[in-house]
């Protein structure tokens, strides 16, 4: 439905977003995830209108709309700080597509109650935006673009204003509203947890580049690059050497010492040199050697972190590296993970499973 | 002034406090002046205590006369038409500057100010020379064989609404800079992505946003404008004489101070009125206008 070929973006110099291609299908949940100043704004603008591609060509249901101005294409935009009209009220606010459109008055009415009361904001109508606080200003900037019924919707960090539990509040309102108008929602963030909640598909921007491109799941258990493995959730990284490939097996040394079995990228030939990753929450500390289906490392304690609901072990390893291990709370033993003391020595164990192995 | 800067400021004792050295100000050099004047234009005859004794209505029954009254109605005309030509030149201009690099808005504002630096009497002088039967603009017109006689623009009405516009330009532009550069840009964008199209955009979100700019804007040249004698003095013919010439005429050669008293006084309450009624009900972003359009 939206596709962008070779799209690229360059101020002067600096190039901010490289040449991408991507896909949407119709009725998707499209997230791109990435840190500050990676270029995400940047390439919904360019979706949008506000700002032209350097090269490239975007089209939307096969039409090419490079060229085409912002105010005639189908696609509307709710803004990273919301850009409400201060001197409109909401309804007026609601009502600013309909009304420039020349839509009838009556139509224009009832559609402004439908939208409003998606948005659960139904009796809010007379209020101004400076009388609303940000979550409300949210759903206001979300009517007011819903109710054109637009092809795409493109929303710009539309939670990250809002307090922890209000924005978790919204991720679920968002997928619902999502699943019942059918609109295509393009959604920009760098909170991994409402992408991987929301999204039907992800993209990992970095530097103007994708890095990975999938489904949530995928993107969290199988990344496909360190930046990625790393930025979604955590990640222990070690350096190592392919000892043995075989179609279901993939034998790697990591540390000089312990052997890892693995499946894992299957372009790889004995001798290369690759990144082995451990999330912290697939690891387990126990104070017995591993059986012959995990894998393990010897270490020490180094610091205990506590975060609510798991605590984080710090292990320093015989040969120097540090892991972190994240031990789920129903293992403490009043306030200690299993009893267990700081420079106590412990194994960190995994199952042979686990584990990504990177090109390095 | 809205509760939430009022606590940013302090209590009120604080308030009073700051506010203290100007309203004493006000009151020594206008309050006071206004009331004396406002006293003088009940007195029979001269700068006399007879006010006191036997206040007369004389010289405001002369005020209404038909005379003075169409002097009033063309003051208002004038002040009216150069207010409007000064907001139609006024606004492009401003929200050129607004819409300009950071580092050019200062340069282009200091521009705009540039003319209050030399005296005003001297400015007008000199558009004496530019609108002369031999000014700049009549050789300008014959050499390029528009015209054949010189037009005759000095001593002209005409002659009197540019001078105030001139005059005006630098107290129209700034506010409503000011409000311009306040507004958010990406509201523009956000109207245009809604569907607007340029002049629609203009219309609905930058019009509304300036006009806070364009009330004080108004007030700042209508009223000066109004009672205004130099720019008439000097560029203006005899048919052209406004409210301020009558007034400026009774404290000068005209020695009748009590009648100049009364026409000030009434000008002062036509303007107060008038100021609080545009403010109130006249300016669309006012807030009785919104209230009777909701
Ligand atoms: N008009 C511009 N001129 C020059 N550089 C720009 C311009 N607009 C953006 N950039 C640069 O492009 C990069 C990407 O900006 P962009 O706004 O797309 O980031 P972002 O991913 O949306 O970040 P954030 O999460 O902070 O909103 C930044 O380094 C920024 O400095
Ligand atoms: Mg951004």
């Amino acid at each position: 439905m939206l596709a962008l070929n070779a799209i690229s973006k360059r101020y002067g110099d600096v190039s901010v977003v490289e040449p991408l291609d991507l896909v949407i299908d119709e009725g998707e949940f499209f997230c791109i995830l990435g840190s500050s100043g990676c270029g995400k704004t940047t390439l919904l603008r360019m979706i949008a209108g506000f700002d032209r591609p350097t090269a490239g060509r975007i089209m939307l249901d096969g039409v090419d709309i490079t060229d085409v101005p912002p105010n005639h294409r189908d696609v509307n935009t709710v803004f990273q700080n919301y850009a409400l009209f201060p001197h409109y009220r909401v309804y007026d606010n609601v009502a600013y597509g309909l009304k420039v459109r020349k839509t009838p008055e009556a139509e224009i009415r009832d559609r402004v109650a439908a939208a409003l009361e998606l948005v659960g904001l139904s009796g809010f109508e007379r209020r101004m935006p400076a009388q609303l606080s940000g979550g409300q200003q949210q759903r206001v900037a979300l009517a007011r673009a819903l109710i054109n019924r637009p092809r795409l919707l493109l929303l710009d960090e539309p939670l990250s204003a809002l307090d922890r539990k209000t924005g978790e509040q919204m991720r679920q309102e968002l997928a619902d509203l999502q699943a019942r108008s059918g609109i295509t929602f393009v959604f920009v963030t760098h909170n991994q947890a409402e992408a991987l909640s929301m999204a039907s598909r992800v993209a990992v921007m970095n530097r103007g580049v994708f890095e990975q491109c999938s489904t949530p799941f995928e993107l969290y258990q199988r990344p496909q690059t360190r930046f990625v493995g790393d930025f979604v959730g955590s990640m222990n990284f070690f350096q190592g050497v392919v000892t043995e490939v075989s179609p279901d097996r993939l034998g790697v040394e990591v540390l000089g010492q312990s052997r890892i079995e693995r499946r894992g990228a299957s372009d790889l030939a004995p001798g290369d040199t690759v990144v082995f990753g451990l999330r912290p929450e697939q690891l387990r500390v126990s104070l017995l050697a591993p059986k012959d289906y995990e894998n393990g490392f010897f270490g020490q304690i180094e610091r205990t972190l506590f975060l609510g609901e798991a605590t984080q072990l710090s292990v320093r390893l015989k040969s120097g590296e540090r892991i972190d291990v994240k031990v789920p709370n129903y293992l403490m033993l009043e306030d200690k993970v299993m009893g267990l003391e700081q420079n106590e020595d412990v194994w960190v164990v995994w199952s042979k499973g686990s584990g990504v192995v990177l090109h390095a | 002034m809205p509760e939430h800067r009022q606590a940013l400021l302090g209590g009120r004792a604080e308030i009073s406090i700051l506010t203290l050295p100007p309203f004493v100000w006000l009151l020594v050099f206008f309050l006071v002046p206004v009331l004396i004047l406002a006293a003088l234009s009940f007195s029979p005859a001269g700068m006399t205590v007879e006010v006191f004794r036997t206040p007369s209505l004389e010289h405001y029954r002369q005020s209404l006369d038909p005379f003075y009254l169409g002097i009033l109605l063309r003051s208002i005309g004038y002040a009216a038409s150069a207010t409007l030509i000064t907001l139609l030149i006024a606004f492009p201009a401003a929200y050129f500057i607004a819409s300009s690099p950071p580092r050019r808005q200062v340069w282009l504002l200091f521009l705009v100010f540039l003319p209050l630096w030399t005296n005003l009497l001297v400015r007008l002088y000199s558009f004496k020379i530019i609108l002369g039967d031999n000014g700049l603009v009549n050789q300008l017109l014959q050499a390029l064989s528009i015209v054949g006689e010189p037009l005759s623009l000095i001593y002209t009405p005409l002659a009197v609404v540019v001078g105030f516009v001139y005059w005006n330009l630098p107290y129209m532009i700034p506010p409503i800079y000011a409000a311009l550069e306040r507004m958010n840009p990406s509201l523009l964008e956000a109207s245009m992505d809604l569907g607007a199209s340029r002049a629609q955009t203009f219309r609905h979100v930058i019009v509304p946003a300036s006009l806070p700019g364009v009330t004080t804007g108004v007030i700042l040249c209508f009223v000066p404008t109004l009672g205004s004698f130099i720019v008439p003095d000097i560029l203006g013919g005899p048919e052209s004489m406004m409210v301020g010439n009558v007034i400026a005429a009774q404290f000068g050669q005209g020695l009748n101070w009590p009648f100049g008293s009364a026409l000030a006084t009434l000008l002062t309450l036509l303007v107060t009125v008038g100021v609080t009624l545009y403010i109130r009900y006249g300016e669309p972003g006012s807030t009785a206008a919104r209230e009777a359009r909701a």
